[in-house]
C-alpha cells in the first residue's frame, strides 16, 4: 500500500469510528428522536440529578430534564422529564413517579410505574403524580408503636376475658359498667383501626424481613389471622351486647365465643412479639446494611483517589463529598435498595387486602348469627 | 552533445549574456567603503565593512574588512576555528553581525526583510562545509524540491535540469539513492549541485574539496572555474587545499585573529611576512612561489 | 566563595527563562506563519504517514492491552460489590475520558518526540536547516508546522483507534470471562458516555499533539553542537512532552469540567 492510501485508510477509518461512536450516543441520548415533556414533583428527592435516567418498568425511556426547587419551604421540589415519543403512549395520568437507585453506585434514577386501570394518556407538558421515597427508620418506627398498641389491647381484651372468666359477679360488670362496655367498644375501634394500619406495615414488613428472616413473613400471616380472629370475636360479643338477642346465660355458654375469646388474646400476646421480632429484623437488616455500605464506602474512598476512576467519580458526584457523606449516602443507597425490593411486593399487598376484604364478608355473616 | 546543450540551459548569469568582466589583472585590489556610505560600487559583489561577531565570550572576528568585486574568485583561508565559516554565513544572513555591514548585491544583509533576504538568497548558492544534503530526499528529490519551489518549470523541464546539474558534477546515476548511500567526495558534489542549480551569480563554497582525491579535486576545482569563466559568477571558497587553492584563486584572503590580516594572490599571501601564515604555508611552498617570481 | 552557587543558579533560571521566551516566540511562529505559503502538504501527507500509520500498531497494542487489563483488574474489585454488570460502563468511561487519550499520547510522546527532536537536532548540527535557510525553503514550514500539523490530526485520530480497540479488547474479557453479549456490553458501554466525553476528551489530544510536534521541533531545532546534544535533545523532547502533558490534561479537565459541569 503506497503512502497515500495507507495515510487516507487510517484517517477516513478513525473518522468513522469517531462519527458511529457520536452517532450511537446521539441516538442513545435522544438528542436526535423526538420527546414529551412531563413533570412530576416531590418533597424529597433524594440526590436525582438532571441528566439522571427515567424508566418505565425498568426499560430506559427519557432523562430528567430539570429541576426546580419549591418557591417557600415546605413546597414540592418539580422535575420535569425528557420521555421518549416511542414510549409516550405508555405514561397515563394514573402512572406514578417514584425515586429509585440505580444499582450499586447509587445514581439515583426515576421509576414510572404503570397502572393496569385504564386511563388517558398524560399530553405534552403534563404531570403525574410522585410518589415520595419510603424510608426504612420510619417504618420500623411505625411497627413498633403498633405493636405497643398491639400490648395495650391485648392488655385490655386479657382483662375483659378475666373478668368473664371471674364468673357471674363481674359478668353484671360486663353487661351493665358503661366503663368497661366503653372500653371493648373502644378496643374494637382501635383494632380496626390497627388492622388497616398494620396490614399495611405487614407487607413492608414482610418485604424487609424476607431478606434476612423466613419469621416475617409467618408473623405477617399471624398478625392478619389473629386480626380477623379478633374481630370477629370482638365483633360478636359486641353484636351480641349491642343488639341484645341473647341472653347472659346463652352468652356465658357458648363455649366457642369463650374460647375464641381466650384464644385470640394469646395469639394477641405472640403477635406483639412477632411484630418486635420483625422490627428487630429490620433493624438489623438496617445495621448491616449500614456496615455494607460502610465498606463500600472505604472502596469508593480509595477509588476516587485511584486517578483511573478520578473523572467517573466526579462525574457522580463522590468527589467533593466528605467520607461522612459518602458513607451516609451509601447507606441511604442501601435502604433504598430494601426498599425497592419492598415495593415490588405491591402486589402481594393488594392479594392480602383482597383476603381481607373476602374475610370481610363472612365476619359480617358471623355478626349476623 | 551534452555539452552544448548544457551551454544553451546554464546561460550565463549576467543580464548581457556574457560572463561578466573579471578584475583586470594588475589593477589595484578594491577598497571597502567606510560605515555608513551607503552601497558599494556596482561592479563589487560583495563587502564586508568593520564586521564584528562574537559568540559568547568568543570573540570570532574583529573588524573584517573586504570588498569583492564581481566575477572574481577568491579564496579565503586560514587555520581552523578561526571564522572563516562565520564570515561567509552573514553573506546568505545565516548570522547577524554584532558590528559592522555586510552588502552583498549592493543590499545590506543585516537590513532586508525576510522577504528581500529570500529574494537575495535566491541569488547566492552556497555550498556547506558538510554537504548539508536533505537526508529524507533522494538525490534526485532534493534538486527538484528547490526546482518546484523557486521556478516554473514543468517536470520534464525540471528533469532535463536536474540530470544536466548532475552531468556537471560528474554523478548521473546517483538519482533514486539516499544522501547516507553516498561516499562523502559524492555528497560534497551532490551539495554543489544541488547549490547550482537555480544558477546563482553569486557562489559560496565552504571546503568544497575536503576530503576528495586528486582527480575529484581538480574535477571541483575545473567546475569552480567553468562556472566563473562561462556565467560570470563570483565566489568566495574557503579551502585548506593548496592544490584547489591554486587552480581558482584570482585573489587570497587570510584570516588571522579576527581579521582578514593578509590578502593578495596566492603567492603573496604565502610570502606573507607574518609568521603564523609562513607556518600555514610551510616555508617550502612559499620558497617555490619565490623561486617561481624570481625566475620569471 | 559562598555566593557563587547563588549566581549559577540565577544565570541558569534566566536562561530557564529565556528558553521559556524563545519557545513562546516558536510557537508564536507557528500562528504567524500557519496562514502563509508555502503549504507543504506532500510533507504533511509524509508526517502522518511518520507519526500516524507508522505507531499505528504502537497505539493499537497499547489500547488493546489497556483495555483487557483495566477490565480484568476492575472485575475483581467489581465483582466484591456484586457490581460486574457496570464493567462495560466503567471501562468506556475510564478508557474514552482519561487513560486512552493519556495512555495514547504519552506513548506517542515516546515515540513520536523523541523522532522528531532526534531528526530536527540531527538536521539542525548537519546544517540541512541552514541549507533550507539559505535556499529560501522556509524550514520552519517544512519541518515545524508540518510535523504540528500531523501530529493535531493524528493524536486524536490514533486515541479513537486505541479507545476503540481498547473497549474491543475489554469486551473480549467480558466475553471470556462471562460470555457477556456484545449488544448488552456497547449498550451498557455507551450508555455512561455522554458528548462532552468524547469530543472534549478525544479533541484534548489535538492540544497534546500539538505540544509534542511544537516542543520537540523546537529542541531540535535549537539544538548546538553534534550528536550528543541531539540525544539529549531527543530525551529531552520526550520528558518535556510528557510533563507538558501531564498538565495540559489538568487544565483540559479543569477547564472541561467548568465548562460541561456534569448535572
Ligand atoms: N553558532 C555558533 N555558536 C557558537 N559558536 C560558534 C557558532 N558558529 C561558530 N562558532 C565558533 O566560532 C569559531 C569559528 O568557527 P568557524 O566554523 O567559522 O571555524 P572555521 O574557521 O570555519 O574552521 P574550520 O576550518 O575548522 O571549518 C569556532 O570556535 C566555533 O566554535
Ligand atoms: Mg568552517
Amino acid at each position: 500500500m503506497n503512502r497515500s492510501a495507507r495515510v487516507g485508510a487510517l484517517l477516513i477509518a478513525g473518522l468513522a469510528i469517531f462519527l458511529v461512536a457520536v452517532f450511537i450516543l446521539a441516538n442513545s441520548k435522544s438528542l436526535l428522536s423526538k420527546t414529551r415533556t412531563i413533570n412530576t414533583e416531590f418533597y424529597n428527592i433524594s440526590g436525582l440529578l438532571i441528566g439522571s435516567n427515567v424508566q418505565y418498568q425498568g426499560y430506559n425511556v427519557g432523562r430528567v430534564e430539570r429541576i426546580t426547587l419549591p418557591r417557600r419551604p415546605g413546597g414540592k421540589i418539580q422535575v420535569e422529564m425528557k420521555i421518549d415519543e416511542g414510549a409516550a403512549h405508555l405514561i397515563r395520568v394514573n402512572t406514578r413517579a417514584q425515586i429509585q437507585t440505580d444499582g450499586l453506585v447509587g445514581n439515583q434514577i426515576v421509576t414510572l410505574v404503570a397502572n393496569p386501570v385504564q386511563a388517558l394518556q398524560v399530553p405534552e407538558n403534563g404531570r403525574i403524580e410522585g410518589v415520595e421515597p419510603f424510608s426504612l427508620s420510619a417504618v420500623t418506627d411505625r411497627a413498633l408503636e403498633s405493636a405497643d398498641r398491639l400490648d395495650a389491647i391485648t392488655e385490655t381484651v386479657g382483662l375483659i376475658v378475666q373478668d368473664v372468666r371471674n364468673g357471674e359477679g363481674s359478668l353484671g360488670r360486663v353487661l351493665y359498667d358503661p366503663a368497661l362496655y366503653n372500653s371493648l367498644n373502644r378496643t374494637t375501634a382501635t383494632t380496626e383501626q390497627l388492622v388497616s394500619t398494620l396490614n399495611q406495615q405487614a407487607v413492608v414488613l414482610s418485604a424487609t424481613a424476607q431478606r434476612v428472616a423466613a419469621t416475617a413473613d409467618a408473623a405477617t400471616q399471624n398478625l392478619d389471622r389473629t386480626i380477623q380472629n379478633l374481630n370477629t370475636t370482638v365483633g360478636t360479643v359486641n353484636d351480641k351486647l349491642n343488639s341484645r338477642t341473647g341472653t347472659v346465660g346463652r352468652f356465658l355458654n357458648d363455649d366457642a365465643v369463650y374460647v375464641q375469646l381466650l384464644s385470640t388474646a394469646d395469639s394477641l400476646r405472640g403477635l406483639s412479639t412477632s411484630v418486635r421480632a420483625v422490627a428487630r429484623n429490620a433493624e438489623e437488616l438496617s445495621a448491616w446494611s449500614a456496615l455494607g455500605a460502610f465498606r463500600f464506602a472505604e472502596v469508593m474512598e480509595a477509588a476516587k483517589h485511584n486517578f483511573l476512576f478520578k473523572s467517573y467519580f466526579e462525574r457522580r458526584g463522590y468527589q467533593e463529598q466528605a467520607p461522612f457523606e459518602i458513607r451516609e449516602r451509601a447507606i441511604r443507597a442501601s435502604q433504598e435498595e430494601i426498599e425497592r425490593r419492598q415495593r415490588e411486593l405491591l402486589d402481594y399487598e393488594q392479594r392480602l387486602r383482597a383476603r381481607a376484604a373476602a374475610q370481610g364478608t363472612t365476619l359480617d355473616s358471623l355478626g349476623g348469627n | 552533445m551534452e555539452a552544448a546543450r548544457s551551454d544553451e540551459t546554464l546561460r550565463p548569469a549576467t543580464a548581457d549574456g556574457h560572463a561578466g568582466p573579471a578584475w583586470p589583472l594588475g589593477k589595484p585590489w578594491p577598497e571597502a567603503q567606510p560605515l555608513g556610505s551607503g552601497p558599494p560600487p556596482d561592479d563589487i559583489m560583495i563587502e564586508f565593512r568593520d564586521l564584528y561577531k562574537s559568540f559568547g565570550e568568543k570573540h570570532i572576528l574583529r573588524g573584517v574588512t573586504m570588498a569583492i568585486p564581481k566575477g572574481v574568485s577568491t579564496v579565503i583561508m586560514g587555520g581552523s576555528g578561526t571564522g572563516k565559516s562565520v564570515t561567509i554565513k552573514h553573506v546568505v544572513g545565516l548570522l547577524k553581525a554584532d558590528q559592522g555591514e555586510v552588502w552583498v548585491h549592493g543590499e545590506n544583509v543585516d537590513e532586508l526583510s525576510k522577504d528581500g533576504l529570500d529574494q537575495l538568497r535566491l541569488k547566492i548558492g552556497f555550498l556547506f562545509q558538510s554537504g548539508a544534503l536533505f537526508d529524507s530526499m533522494t538525490v534526485y528529490e532534493q534538486m527538484d524540491f528547490v526546482l518546484k519551489r523557486h521556478t516554473d518549470l514543468d517536470a520534464d523541464g525540471r528533469k532535463d535540469r536536474i540530470m544536466e546539474t548532475l552531468e556537471w558534477v560528474n554523478l548521473p546515476k546517483t538519482t533514486s539513492q539516499y544522501p547516507s548511500e553516498l561516499s562523502g567526495g559524492q555528497r560534497k558534489r551532490i551539495g554543489l549541485a544541488r547549490s547550482i542549480i537555480l544558477q546563482p551569480d553569486i557562489m559560496v563554497y565552504d571546503e568544497p574539496t575536503t576530503g576528495l582525491d586528486p582527480i575529484s579535486v581538480r574535477v571541483v576545482s575545473n567546475l569552480i572555474n567553468r562556472l566563473r569563466d562561462e556565467r560570470g559568477i563570483t565566489s568566495m571558497t574557503i579551502t585548506h587545499d593548496l592544490l584547489c587553492a591554486e587552480m581558482i584563486s584570482d585573489h587570497v584572503f587570510y584570516l588571522l585573529d579576527g581579521v582578514y590580516a593578509e590578502s593578495g594572490t596566492l603567492a603573496e599571501v604565502a610570502q606573507s611576512d607574518k609568521p603564523e601564515i609562513r607556518e600555514f604555508f610551510g616555508d617550502e611552498y612559499a620558497m617555490m612561489f619565490k623561486t617561481v617570481r624570481d625566475g620569471a | 566563595m559562598a555566593s557563587k552557587p547563588a549566581i549559577l543558579n540565577l544565570s541558569a533560571f534566566t536562561e530557564g527563562l529565556a528558553r521559556v521566551g524563545e519557545f513562546g516566540s516558536f510557537v508564536g511562529d507557528f500562528f504567524k506563519r500557519f496562514w502563509r505559503p508555502p503549504f507543504e502538504w506532500k510533507e504533511v501527507w509524509r508526517q502522518m504517514d511518520e507519526v500516524g500509520v507508522k505507531s499505528f500498531l504502537l497505539t493499537a497494542v497499547t489500547g488493546l492491552a489497556i483495555g483487557v487489563v483495566l477490565a480484568m483488574q476492575s472485575r475483581g474489585t467489581l465483582a466484591r460489590f456484586g457490581a460486574e454488570a457496570v464493567l462495560p460502563k466503567m471501562l468506556a468511561l475510564s478508557l474514552v475520558k482519561e487513560i486512552g487519550p493519556v495512555f495514547t499520547s504519552l506513548v506517542l510522546a515516546g515515540r513520536v518526540g523523541a523522532g522528531i527532536g532526534a531528526e530536527i537536532g540531527s538536521m539542525r548540527v548537519t546544517e540541512q536547516i541552514d541549507a533550507l535557510e539559505v535556499g529560501s525553503l522556509k524550514p520552519y514550514n517544512y519541518l515545524v508546522i508540518t510535523r504540528v500539523i500531523a501530529c493535531v490530526v493524528m493524536f486524536p485520530i490514533l486515541t479513537v483507534w486505541a479507545d476503540a480497540i481498547g473497549l474491543f479488547g475489554g469486551f473480549m474479557e467480558s466475553y471470556i470471562v462471562g460470555n457477556v453479549d456484545y449488544r448488552v456490553f456497547f449498550a451498557s458501554a455507551f450508555d455512561s458516555l455522554t458528548f462532552p466525553d468524547i469530543i472534549v476528551d478525544t479533541g484534548k489530544t489535538a492540544i497534546f499533539g500539538f505540544i509534542v510536534a511544537s516542543v520537540s521541533s523546537f529542541l531540535g531545532y535549537t539544538v548546538r553542537g553534534g550528536t550528543r546534544e541531539v540525544g539529549q535533545a531527543a530525551m529531552q523532547s520526550v520528558v518535556t512532552s510528557i510533563l507538558l502533558i501531564l498538565v495540559a490534561d489538568v487544565i483540559v479537565v479543569a477547564v472541561s469540567l467548568a465548562l460541561f459541569a456534569p448535572d
